[in-house]
């Protein structure tokens, strides 16, 4: 022992208190870097030696530079994160849905509805007046196209989430692998003991990412290397990585696996959280929610206008009628399937029902008083109807390429003809002397013409009157009837009242709970952040102390010095 | 607890955040006038709010329609009024003065020609028209009510109705309706028909023939009764009318009151709560800047 010994205490001191500034340079330099966390050192007298009966001290040794961290908390955070995720990803969409549905507006569902019915009022005030009849064809256009436009609207929005869950699905990807990346760097680095703190902090980073775009469960194993799971399914192990798919081929958008094994499996309702979970919560629920909603909509509107419109006359009684609607096939029964009539199944075929025609000879008067009743059979197909219409004095019907075409015979003493009392629906499924063609939101569409409109009825005894305006009437009462509408007995004003309401309550919720979301993260955030975010303050406090150690090293290095010279000029 | 920088730089950012948001959505409020900006604002007033827009649209469209029929209406009353007024009574005040034997021939052959014009006016009463259609006519108001048969010399033989039994029906809300016409045969041939009485009258007069005179009287009697029954029957139509439309004025304007209470701003607290919240706004601004001015760096 001695003067070297100094020397030796100096240059530990000198080295470590320079290192303890680097850290808390590191720590400055980083204080504003996403997902770092505070670093400090810990240090530890070095082993004492023995000077005869004591022990004397050997300086300092710089043990190790760990990272403040808190993983309970970290998780917490990320576990809330994926549900802001998701929350944020609806609250996105149902944002631009609610201005698609904005009935705030006067160019409302419910007020163009409306205005509908009333068109059909002015018919039935002055049924001779061509002013009305077109009146209610253009509010009826008007009407189809915000229905389709809405619609359209809504497939458009699904789109666009379907393309940013392949961007999401993308990103994971891509995230998962440098997750995998970095568990390999951290396990190599970490050989020698030390704590790769900065890769572990990237590491934390990226998790924090993905759980905002995906529920994800992770935990740390022995070795330093973290394990990931989505859905239940293992994505990091180790130095591995395995990749979430899409799979549109169904039509439908699912997410799918297949990790190590040979095939892939559908795990989109597993899919919990994140902006991916939200944007499979659009594709799933909400948004084929609204086409739906529209769909019953136009369907039960084209239904029922058509059901009445059908049964009435317009100015003139018709020379010919084609129907709207094709039978795939004309042998099959109208109320089956299998005719591929989208109405089929509102056809009454139970044999108790029937339609009426009326033939009217070239001066307007009827063939037969009180017309000819033609009573659909159980089972009744296309061509057995076209025969029996065909058996009608004065009337041809054939089916041409899955349409059937009713005409009068001039040549059985025919000019013109008109339909009444259907109970069997059949006429409005065909598309027969209807009002609408279509069957749903995206095909709805307007087949009358102004004369044709029918806002008459045919009388008992065939004959019908240009000013009669009971069937515009009847038309005009189904704006107060409640009908079946997507399952459920309701008005047209009230089912569009809901399409709205569902929409505003949803995007309300979501609103909500993704304020209350964020402020529990703030909270959340503000407490890890206490323990692990760096502290400026803090930080130059500590540089004066390890300062002013390092200049007192310094200082000592000097008296040692003296002490050296002292020796040596020793005579 | 230990504060960092970066949890003051944030709780900054997401108390100004929150603050210039609902600053904007006040703002909002306050320049459209409109409370509801979204349905998610409010999703049960939403709903109701577009409710009462279509109900609004319904009642303008009964109001159209009470205005529509009361001019068929009043048409019909003043046709049947001047049939009853100017025809009938006449008839009957000819009939009555004629029955007496005082009067000779040549006076009942100029009552006759009387009688026979207002023949011609009954039938033509009876083809009113209105808006260009028939009002007598059943649904067939494109055809005349009323076709005269006349013989040679141009008089009046027979009046046959060619309309049908059709009535006509105004919507006067969601589950009411009214018949808004008579048939001709309704008004003109009810109990006693009108022109066959007048072309017996006509023709008894013109025969010189006190007992067949004497025998419309109870026809003419008859008229009047149906013809009165049936005018009061129009006229407390016209009067339904009137209340109808009265009501959806009230109706309109109340509902118009209640749109307006769920969808429109209450410009006083609205600006209230903008300017506390501007206040609040800069409170914020100014203790950020307060907090950043505490630094330990500006003292080494």
């Amino acid at each position: 022992m001695g003067v070297g010994a100094v020397l030796d205490i100096t240059q530990t001191a000198l080295l470590t208190q320079r290192a303890a500034l680097e850290v808390t340079g590191h720590n400055i330099a980083n204080a504003e870097t996403e997902g770092y966390s505070r670093q400090s050192v810990s240090l530890s007298p070095r082993q004492s030696l023995p000077l005869g009966r004591v022990l004397l001290g050997t300086g300092v040794q710089l043990d190790q530079v760990q990272r403040a961290y808190n993983a309970f908390a970290s998780m917490n955070i990320d576990r809330k994160t994926s549900t802001l995720g998701d929350l944020s990803a609806r609250d996105e969409y149902l944002g631009i849905l609610q201005s698609v549905f904005n009935e705030t507006e006067d160019g409302g569902l419910e007020n163009q509805l409306s205005a509908f019915w009333a068109g059909w009022q002015d018919v039935a005030n002055n049924p001779g007046g061509t002013a009305e009849r077109l009146a209610v064809v253009q509010h009826a256009e008007e009407l189809v196209s915000l229905i389709g436009a809405r619609r359209d609207q809504v497939v458009s929005l699904e789109s666009e989430v379907k393309s940013r869950v392949t961007q999401e699905v993308d990103s994971v990807n891509d995230m998962l692998s440098q997750v995998a990346t970095l568990n390999n760097e951290i396990v190599g680095m970490e050989a020698g003991g030390a704590s790769a703190n900065d890769l572990r902090d990237q590491r934390d980073l990226l998790l924090h990412k993905i759980s905002e775009s995906v529920g994800v469960n992770y935990f740390e194993q022995p070795n330093g290397q973290t394990t990931v799971f989505i859905a239940g399914r293992l994505m990091v192990d180790g130095g591995n990585s395995y990749e979430l798919d899409t799979d549109s081929s169904g039509g439908q958008l699912s997410i799918t696996w297949h990790g190590s094994l040979p095939t892939s499996e559908d795990i989109s309702s597993q899919i919990d959280g994140g902006k991916l979970g939200g944007y499979l919560t659009m594709l799933q629920d909400t948004l084929p929610g609204c086409v739906t909603g529209l769909d019953d909509l136009a369907s039960s509107l084209v239904f029922e206008v058509n059901s009445v419109h059908s049964q009435g006359v317009g100015k003139t009684a018709l020379t010919s009628a084609t129907m709207t609607e094709i039978a795939d096939d004309p042998t099959a029964a109208m109320s089956a399937a299998a005719s591929g009539l989208d109405f089929h199944d509102r056809i009454d075929d139970s044999g108790a029902a029937s339609l009426k025609v009326h033939v009217y000879d070239a001066g307007g008067t009827p063939l037969v008083a009180g017309g000819s009743t033609i009573t659909i059979t159980a089972g009744m197909t296309l061509n057995q109807l076209a025969t029996a219409i065909d058996g009608v004095n004065g009337l041809s019907a054939s089916v041409t390429n899955g349409r059937l075409t009713v005409s009068a015979a001039a040549g059985e003493g025919g000019a013109s003809f008109a339909f009444s009392d259907d109970s069997s629906h059949v006429l409005a499924a065909l598309g027969i002397n209807t009002f609408f063609s279509g069957h749903d939101a995206g095909t709805i569409a307007v087949s009358a013409t102004a004369d044709n409109v029918t806002a008459s009825q045919v009388q008992a005894d065939s004959t019908f009157g240009l000013g009669d305006g009971r069937n515009a009437l009847a038309i005009a009462d189904l704006a107060d009837s409640r009908l079946s509408i997507g399952g459920t007995t309701q008005t047209f004003g009230e089912a569009a009242g809901e399409l709205l309401g569902d929409i505003g309550v949803e995007a309300a919720s979501v609103g909500r709970q993704k304020g209350f979301q964020e402020q529990m993260i703030d909270q959340l955030v503000a407490r890890r952040d206490s323990q692990t975010g760096v502290s400026l303050d803090e930080e130059l406090s500590n540089m004066l102390k390890f300062q002013h150690a390092y200049t007192a090293a310094a200082k000592l290095l000097t008296v040692a010095d003296d002490m050296l010279k002292t020796l040596v000029e020793m005579r | 607890m230990r504060v960092t920088e970066s949890i003051i730089y944030r709780g900054i950012n997401s108390n100004l955040g929150r603050l210039n948001s609902d600053i904007q959505q006040l703002n909002q409020q306050i320049s459209s006038g409109k409370r509801l900006l979204l349905p998610s604002d409010d999703p049960v007033g939403a709903v109701s709010a577009q409710a009462i827009r279509g109900r609004l649209t319904a009642m303008d469209q009964q109001k159209r329609n009470c205005e529509a029929w009361k001019g068929w209406l009043q048409s019909t009353e003043s046709a049947m009024t001047e049939t009853q007024d100017e025809v009938i009574i006449r008839a009957r005040e000819l009939a009555t003065q004629m029955n007496n034997s005082t009067y000779s021939a040549s006076q009942r052959t100029m009552a006759a020609e009387e009688v026979n014009n207002l023949l011609e006016e009954a039938v033509s009463l009876g083809n009113t028209q209105y808006g260009g259609r028939y009002i007598f006519s059943g649904f067939r108001d494109d055809t005349k009510a009323f076709e005269a048969t006349r013989n040679g010399t141009g008089d009046i033989t027979a009046v046959t109705y060619q309309g049908d039994d059709g009535h006509h029906e105004l919507k006067l809300g969601p589950s009411a309706k009214m018949e808004s016409s008579l048939t001709g045969q309704e008004a003109f041939q009810g109990s006693a028909d009108v022109f066959a009485t007048l072309i017996n009258l006509r023709d008894a007069l013109r025969a010189n023939d006190p007992t067949a005179i004497a025998g419309t009287m109870a026809d003419l009697q008859n008229c009047t009764a149906n013809f009165s029954a049936k005018v009061a029957d129009v006229g407390s139509k016209v009067n339904r009318l009137d209340l109808r439309v009265s009501i959806v004025a009230d109706t309109k304007l109340a509902d118009t009151d209640r749109l307006s209470e769920i969808e429109d701003t209450d410009m006083i607290e609205a600006i209230t709560a903008l300017q506390a919240k501007q206040l609040n706004y800069q409170a914020a601004l100014q203790a950020a800047s307060t907090t950043q001015q505490l630094n330990l760096a500006s003292y080494l």
